[in-house]
């Protein structure tokens, strides 16, 4: 069954029973969503490995006999390279300790800027609210 | 149907201003009625206006200028009038009562019966048939009057655009002396016969008022605004010969920032952008006004026309509801009319505009709107008839 037409009458007393409860409502501002839990960038495994296996041998193992001759001349032979690889294995190592330190950091900053816009959020409905009770009181 | 007016007689219309008011509702109001006239009749125009010579011609009208010595004059009488205007506007909303203002009235009337007094001899030698005034604060022209033809019939066009003015001496007086008063609305001829005497009634008949539009305006948006949909608001930058600023245009910008809002005055049109703060300005020709009316969402008239409400009128007859202030002349069209709602303050307005927007009601308001204006405003036919057949009466009843 088709609905009656409605007034335009009837469209505007719907229209005020809106602005009116929006006007007596207390404003309310929702506090920003969190992001989700995360482990602490310093606190991963991968850094952890990193720390613990990032030096080379610099030397072969001590065996003794034919093996350890020929390891002795290739790690003489190869030895300003291993010593270059251990540099930069260890600049990438210090690199990754900045960069988990620094991620950890800006995600602090970041949770403080949000705590600090939702108290002032909340310090701004509480003086709209003072007002509106001002306002109505007079 | 008779007009009452035999054929090429002479009819006279004192009007307080002419030219300076053409472009006003009150003005077009007047000419529409006189224009009636003047196929059958030769009108003779008096306004207090200067004029470079004594008599001119204007289109259908010979106007005869009594050239006020002071222009200063009738400036200041307008402008009493229009600030009583607001004044009363105002009081008679908080108390439903018109507020009266005797003593400047008084005042206005001694001075300006002797400008009009230059119209006795011409008066006299004219011997009218019928005298239309056009106004109501100004009666000094009855003096004139009876001394130069007493027995005429006399037409009041009040153009009353408050209740407040119905409340000067000067329009009592107008009142008892006229035979017929012919209005361009219904709410007008509701507060003329609120005032009137119960033992002396003249006849009050609403004619209506004719606001042409162009056909073509259905078939082609306006080129910048093609394929946009848009929010046009009617809101004047000045008033009363003042600045104002143009706050409803500013407000809708800001509540609808992703709507262009398309604002509408004397001077022409401007297109806001919220989004990106660009302003384009264009003055329309009357035809692209209509185009720009007929293609939009919706129109909110701000500043309504204080007579009709024109530009209402003109967007309902281009099938495109309307959002206007209660109390207004267009709030009788919003709400009698069906053409759309009203709304008393910036938080209903916004809410208005919202459910205009996006509510199911637009289409059903554009077209009961549209229904209702070209009956009432697109009928120049009906008009005529309406003006002749009050006239008719009148001439029959002075008999």
């Amino acid at each position: 069954m088709e609905r009656e037409p409605v007034s335009a009458s009837e469209v505007v007393r719907e229209l005020r029973e809106t602005v009116e409860s929006d006007r007596s409502a207390s404003l309310t501002i929702r506090p920003l969503t969190a992001p989700p839990k995360r482990e602490r960038l310093e606190d991963h495994p991968g850094l952890r490995y990193l720390h613990d296996n990032w030096v080379l041998p610099d030397q072969p193992a001590k065996s003794g006999g034919f093996r350890e001759r020929i390891g002795r001349v290739v790690f003489g032979s190869l030895q300003n390279y291993l010593e270059s690889e251990r540099e930069l294995l260890a600049n990438m190592v210090r690199l990754n300790d900045a960069l988990a330190k620094r991620c950890d950091a800006l995600e602090a900053d970041l949770k403080a800027a949000r705590d600090a816009i939702d108290a002032r959020d909340a310090e701004l409905v509480g003086y709209v609210d003072s007002l509106r009770r001002e306002v109505s009181e007079r | 149907m008779t007009s009452g007016i035999d054929h090429r007689d002479p009819v006279v219309l004192f009007s307080t201003s002419w030219n300076t008011h053409v472009r006003t509702e009150m003005g077009a109001f007047v000419r529409q009625v006189a224009g009636s006239l003047a196929a059958t009749a030769d009108v003779v125009v008096f306004t207090l206006e200067s004029g470079p010579h004594t008599r001119f011609v204007d289109g259908a009208f010979s106007v005869h200028p009594l050239d006020a010595h002071d222009r200063s004059e009738v400036l200041h009488r307008e402008l009493i009038s229009s600030a009583l205007s607001s004044t009363n506007r105002h009081a008679a909303r908080q108390h439903d009562e018109p507020a009266q203002h005797p003593t400047i009235g008084a005042d206005r009337k001694g001075a300006s019966a002797d400008s009009w007094r230059r119209a006795n001899r011409l008066l006299h030698e004219l011997n009218p048939s019928l005298v239309l005034i056009s106004g109501l604060s100004d009666s000094g022209m009855i003096a004139a009057l009876d001394a130069s033809a007493p027995d005429t019939p006399v037409v009041l066009l009040p153009t009353v655009v408050n209740r407040g003015s119905l409340a000067l001496p000067s329009s009592t007086a107008l009142l008892d002396r006229a035979q017929a008063v012919l209005v361009a609305s219904e709410p007008e001829r509701v507060e003329v016969a609120q005032v009137l005497p119960q033992d002396r009634r003249p006849i009050v008949r609403n004619v209506g008022y004719v606001v042409p539009t162009a056909a073509i305006a259905q078939r082609e948006p306006v080129t910048a605004l093609a394929g946009q949909s848009y929010v046009v608001v009617h809101d004047e930058h000045r008033l009363f010969g003042l600045d104002r600023e143009q706050r409803h245009a500013r407000f809708l910008t800001c509540a609808f920032p992703e709507t262009p809002i398309v604002v509408v005055n004397e001077s022409g049109v401007e297109l806001w952008l919220a989004g990106n703060g660009e302003t384009l300005t264009a003055t329309v020709g009357s035809a692209d006004l209509d185009r720009l009316l007929a293609w939009a969402l919706l129109t909110v008239d701000a500043t309504p026309g204080p007579l009709v409400s024109s530009l209402s009128i003109r967007s309902l007859r281009n099938g495109t509801p309307i959002v206007v202030p209660e109390g207004s002349r267009a709030h009788y069209h919003a709400e009698i009319g069906g053409g759309g709602l009203w709304y008393r303050d910036l938080a209903e307005l916004r809410e208005a505009v919202r459910e205009m927007k996006a509510g199911p009601h637009r289409e059903r308001f554009g077209t009961e709107g549209r229904v209702y204006a070209d009956t009432a405003y697109g009928r120049p036919r009906r008009f005529l008839d309406q003006v002749r057949s009050a006239i008719g009466a009148c001439s029959d009843g002075a008999r």
